[in-house]
């Protein structure tokens, strides 16, 4: 366990060091939600209703993209030396991605907290009448998609080509998720397309608690988003290998 | 030229361990290429509708191509609203007039209470429809950006690896050893150009003619590496080059309608969403599409101008860094 610890401590204090990471959750975030919704905000009758869609949205997309953050923090080439002498110490190789895995989403889950603490009292977005439900279930989430990114690694033996792949799965599942404008709204077709992205159904949950209140999607996703971080993580101890680091 | 036709090969060997990742990438955006041709085809204005009678005997109204009428007991959750499942809730009032809840604006309530009178009111004057050839163009452009930061680790390795000092150093030409890069990223949207060969010949109507989107394609492309060469002469890790360049990307794309035309109706904002390239390349696309291309050149200069602009600071910087002083 202390040795555990101090390899997490290591890559927390790693990660919250990176500016481009830092930036990435905070700035881009603020960014993405507050243009988003401005620009559509001219076909809603109250701009209000723009902002709470794409907050919604807009932080889901950013959760996604923490998968980015765990594939930078386990294969970033700075890192990739001290891995290696981590596989020949005692320790073995179990912290070496559990606590990769573990230190994006502490960093990632942090900084969406703080994010969404200071974002939505000041635009009056509502996150449903107990607020805590829509922020617990953000963290199995969060969770999942750090270890997604991990696992992607470990199966494609290279950041770039991790970063680049996810990156653009996650934007189309977005996409086809209705992240960026809704596609329920375009016909039968693409409202069915649309119901083919996890992102949908995650969304579906998220406005479901934030605007009705409405609990009976939480536990189906919250009991999902676990089992598929436990697997991601089951999957990344069958695929890891020694050799990538050599 | 010996200098470009060694790099060129060396690309293409370096290119092979990674053909996996750039398969799926091509394939994404095939498919999305198709998506586009595909949606063209079907999109018009559709309002859909929930119609909840509240015990009323007013007959609901009648559905038609325009308007989707689902009649409900109880009105659908507020979220059902919010993700735009249903664009409006309609109950009947009590002197015949219909009570309409909506979150959309003004413009839509009008277009809506048209509808609700006559199903089958004429409303081809108000549906701005874009062009089969805008919309595969715009489809494609997030995607072939970003590939385009992908294929130049070709350039960030070598950089990384110290290998980009010994070509300074090396008696070749640093602009052909570079020029190498960018066609051999160039060349990597060959299969999506052959998919729109592809089209063309099984009959498909497409847009623009193959020549127009050769020409088209080859700018498109040459901006995102012109945009992510700099990005990843100025900043040092490939990793957070290609993840900021993705940022952008991903961003730039679509404020500037790539996939969904934006308007913010802020007039502030929307010159400034006027300022990105790619808005100005779709503007050019549109003009091209409708036929008027030569009064609409102003856009496709400053797209040009632009990735030139780009082009010129990174071999600057780069010609600075590691030419002069080596």
């Amino acid at each position: 366990m202390q040795r555990f610890y101090s390899i997490f401590k290591m890559d927390l204090t790693n990660l919250f060091k990176n500016p481009v990471l830092v930036g990435y959750n905070i700035v881009f975030a603020v960014l993405i939600t507050a243009i988003m919704g401005f620009l559509m905000s001219g076909s809603y009758a109250n701009a209000a209703d723009s902002y709470q869609y794409y907050t919604v949205t807009m932080i889901l997309y950013g959760v996604f993209n923490g998968a980015m953050t765990a594939s930078n923090c386990f294969m970033e080439r700075d890192i990739k030396r001290p891995n290696l002498r981590i596989i020949f110490s005692p320790a073995g190789s179990f912290p070496i991605y559990f606590s990769k895995i573990l230190a994006s989403f502490v960093f990632d889950y942090s900084l969406h907290l703080i994010l969404l603490a200071l974002w939505c009292p000041a635009l009056h977005i509502s996150l449903g009448s107990r607020p805590i439900f829509f922020l617990l279930l953000l963290a199995p989430i969060e969770f999942a998609s750090a270890a997604l990114g991990t696992f992607f690694c470990c199966i494609f033996h290279s950041e770039e080509t991790t970063s680049t792949l996810l990156s653009l799965v996650i934007s189309v599942l977005c996409i086809l998720g209705g992240s960026f404008f809704s596609l329920d709204g375009m016909g039968k077709g693409l409202a069915l397309l649309s119901r083919l992205s996890p992102v949908k159904w995650i969304n579906d949950a998220f406005f479901a608690l934030c605007c009705d209140n409405d609990l009976h999607l939480f536990m189906p996703v919250l009991l999902g988003a676990t089992a598929v971080s436990a697997l991601l993580v089951l999957g990344c101890r069958v695929f890891f290998s020694t050799e990538d680091y050599l | 030229m010996k200098t470009f036709f060694a790099v060129l090969k060396n690309d293409y060997l370096r290119m092979l361990p990674r053909w996996t990742v750039m398969g799926v990438f091509t394939l994404f955006t095939l498919c999305t290429m198709l998506f586009a041709v595909y949606l063209t085809e079907v999109q018009h204005f559709n309002a859909h509708i929930a119609y909840i009678p509240q015990g009323s005997s007013m007959s609901a109204p009648q559905s038609s191509p325009s308007l989707t009428v689902t009649v409900l007991k109880t009105a659908p959750p507020r979220s059902a609203l919010m993700q735009q499942q249903y664009d409006a809730y309609v109950t009947p009032g009590p002197s015949g007039e219909y009570n309409i809840e909506t979150l959309k604006n003004q413009d839509f309530e009008q277009l809506l209470i048209l509808l609700l009178k006559d199903p089958n009111a004429d409303l081809s004057a108000l549906q701005p429809g874009r062009g089969v050839g805008v919309n595969v163009l715009g489809f494609m452009m997030m995607f072939v950006l970003t590939f385009a930061s992908f294929n130049l680790f070709v350039f960030a390795d070598d950089k990384e690896q110290g290998q980009l000092r010994r070509v300074a150093t090396a008696p070749v030409s640093f602009g052909f050893y570079l020029a190498a890069h960018c066609l051999f990223c160039i060349s990597l949207l060959l299969p999506e150009y052959l998919l729109l060969v592809t089209l063309k010949l099984l009959g498909w109507d497409i847009g623009f003619s193959l020549l127009q989107y050769a020409g088209l394609l080859a700018i498109l492309g040459l901006f995102g590496i012109s945009l992510s060469l700099l990005l990843h002469t100025l900043i040092k890790k490939p990793d957070n080059a290609n993840m900021l360049g993705n940022s952008i990307v991903v961003l730039t794309s679509i404020l500037s309608g790539s996939f969904y035309s934006l308007k913010a109706g802020n007039p502030v904002l929307d010159h400034l969403v006027d300022l990105l390239p790619q808005k100005q390349f779709l503007t050019f696309t549109a003009a091209l599409q409708n036929g008027n291309a030569a009064a609409h050149t102003g856009p496709l200069l400053y797209f040009i101008v632009f990735t030139f602009a780009l082009l010129a600071a990174a071999v600057t910087i780069l010609h600075k860094k590691y030419v002069k002083q080596v």
